[in-house]
């Protein structure tokens, strides 16, 4: 079973609204997964039926398991952070330690400690007197102290300054992410999680317009800055996307050959923001 | 196990003022006033029309020669008893609000997302503040309420020594504080199997409403029986409501019912044109099993418990 997630045809209405219009992807074991999408694409309704929050039509399957029929079983080897800040604001630090402790037999509190030891956060205080960051890093010590098959983060960094959004980062990279874990991240910092994403997937009103890996992104897609003489010759191979920077055309290339456009200029592996944008725009045109 | 233990504690850490520290004040008011009142009443001297005037603990000290050491066990044990009615009018209006709560405000504020991120089943959750709203807090209340008799009884044995009065056979030989403990805890109980129904009815609004659940739960109850009252000219809906909370009163004065029966029975032998004084209307505990209505409302409640797990558990937008 290297399938974490399989989606077939999975939809999902609100009245006539469709939030997810036939949606199919899969995600492999020991991936880190980057769901992008401009707000109400559907990235919170896809997450919501993954997690068994919302029912749905279609196939879909989370570790093997219904996620809206067998949600009980699937919360024991999933975790997430659906948005930050819905730590109640009546609890205190060390009882939210003592609870997740309590009810999650995967929780490691030696971890959570260790975590929280890079914080100001005191134990005594309650969630209500900490500030908004503060509370998105005790939610995020809480769950990466969880030895979770399938991690998912909904915008885990909102509210958080740079510097701990960088650590945080690096700390789920290195010290928790392995081969036997899976991660899903949604963010509009979308930079920031670039270079640690194995996998891509971007949404838009309900469809899934991109579903590669990271190296066949950078197989298929590739940026050319293109140089004056040859601007005519680039717009004749329809890049998806152009751009002017410094006076000087960037275009984005699907399904040509590297070889093909090496000529025109400057070939680079586009970022994912430019990819998205494009992505976005084209589908908009 | 430990989920639910765990679960329980949540809930006690959320409601520790409603469960805890409300009864605790109740404590000290009446402490309180009973302190300031003995200071008060020894000041003086007191009318009395058979006796004369004295002070407070020659009084006392009267009452402990003369009277019969059945009509003593009555006071005291009638007197300590009755605190279980105020207590539980608190706790009532208590588990009132935690219910329309327990099941709305982590909707509200979201925090719904964080408890279900956890492996606990939405039946555990609910349950979990069934058992909060109709185990836990009766027995922190019950618990304050024996050590309040407790404390009553120490400042009766204060004042006592004060007024060179025995204690131990003016107080405690007759008080019969375990047996009152112990009524006290059946009427609790009692009180709250008969609140079932209203329990399960509060915590399916709480799960099931999307705002003010505190009007959502009241209104349409009201407008039900005044609609009933106007177009069928019946009430029958007041009255199953009535019989509810009726049985809630009655399982509350049953106890106090059984203490008077005791009472009359025992000075029935002594003074033999004394009739036995069991005329209540009310039932006891034996033959509140036997109502069918008791039953009713504990299935209806059932049901609505069953209703909200349901609703917490597949409702599409759970929040």
């Amino acid at each position: 079973m290297a399938s974490v997630i399989s989606a077939n045809n999975v939809n999902k209405s609100y009245g006539d609204f469709k939030a997810l219009n036939d949606v199919n992807f899969s995600l492999d074991k020991g991936r880190i997964l980057g769901l992008i999408g401009p707000n109400g694409a559907g990235k919170t309704t896809l997450l919501k039926a993954v997690l068994g929050l919302t029912n749905y039509s279609g196939d879909l399957k989370v570790l093997g398991l219904d996620p809206h029929k067998q949600r009980d079983e699937l919360m024991q080897r999933v975790c997430f952070v659906a948005d930050v800040a819905v730590l109640p604001r009546w609890i205190k630090v060390s009882q939210a330690i003592d609870f997740v402790e309590g009810v999650h037999p995967k929780f490691n509190r030696e971890l959570c400690e260790k975590y929280l030891a890079e914080t100001k956060i005191k134990r005594d205080s309650k969630v209500k007197a900490l500030s908004k960051g503060m509370v998105a890093q005790l939610h995020l010590a809480l769950i990466m102290a969880i030895d979770a098959d399938l991690l998912i983060l909904d915008e885990p960094t909102l509210g958080l300054d740079i510097l701990y959004r960088k650590s945080f980062y690096e700390t789920l990279l290195n010290d928790y992410f392995d081969s036997e874990r899976t991660i899903i991240i949604t963010t509009h910092q979308v930079e920031e999680i670039e270079h640690i994403l194995s996998d891509l997937v971007f949404i838009q009103d309900g469809r899934i317009v991109l579903d590669d890996s990271m190296e066949e992104v950078g197989q298929s897609y590739f940026e050319v800055m293109v140089e004056k003489e040859f601007e005519d010759a680039a717009l004749a191979l329809k890049p998806i996307n152009v751009r002017e920077v410094f006076g000087q055309k960037v275009c984005l290339f699907n399904g040509v050959e590297r070889s093909q456009v090496e000529e025109f200029g400057k070939v680079r592996k586009p970022s994912v923001a430019d990819l998205f944008v494009a992505k976005m725009k084209g589908d908009v045109a | 196990m430990n989920t639910f233990v765990t679960l329980l504690k949540r809930e006690y850490w959320e409601s520790k003022t409603s469960f805890l520290w409300v009864p605790l004040v109740i404590t000290g008011i009446t402490i309180f006033t009973a302190v300031l009142g003995l200071i008060i009443a020894s000041t003086g001297n007191i009318e009395t029309g058979e006796f004369g005037s004295h002070d407070l603990g020659s009084l006392f000290k009267l009452y402990d020669v003369s009277v019969d050491p059945d009509i003593k066990a009555f006071a005291t044990q009638s007197a300590l008893y009755s605190g279980v009615y105020s207590y539980y009018l608190v706790l009532a209006i208590v588990g009132f609000f935690y219910c329309l709560g327990s099941l709305y405000d982590d909707r509200k504020d979201k925090s719904i997302l964080f408890w279900k991120s956890m492996p606990v089943s939405d039946s555990q959750t609910v349950l979990s503040k069934f058992v909060s709203v109709a185990v836990v807090a009766p027995f922190l209340y019950w618990l304050v309420i024996i050590a309040t008799n407790l404390m009553m009884l120490v400042i009766g044995t204060i004042f006592a020594w004060l007024s060179g009065v025995d204690a131990w056979s003016a107080l405690w030989a007759n008080s019969g504080f375990f047996k009152v403990a112990i009524y006290q805890f059946g009427a609790i109980y009692m009180a709250m199997l008969w609140a079932i129904p209203f329990v399960g009815y509060l915590l399916l609004i709480s799960s099931w409403t999307k705002k003010v659940p505190f009007l959502v739960a009241t209104v349409p109850p009201v407008l039900v029986v005044i609609a009933e009252g106007m177009i069928f000219k019946t009430a029958n809906v007041a009255s199953f409501l009535g019989e509810k909370l009726f049985g809630v009163v009655q399982a509350l004065i049953a106890p106090f019912n059984s203490l008077a029966r005791e009472f009359s029975q025992k000075r029935a032998e002594i003074e033999d044109d004394l009739p036995i004084f069991d005329e209540f209307e009310f039932l006891s505990f034996g033959q509140q099993f036997q109502d069918s209505g008791f039953w009713i409302g504990l299935l209806l409640g059932a049901a609505m418990i069953a209703g909200a797990i349901y609703i917490r558990r597949f409702r599409d937008e759970a929040f």
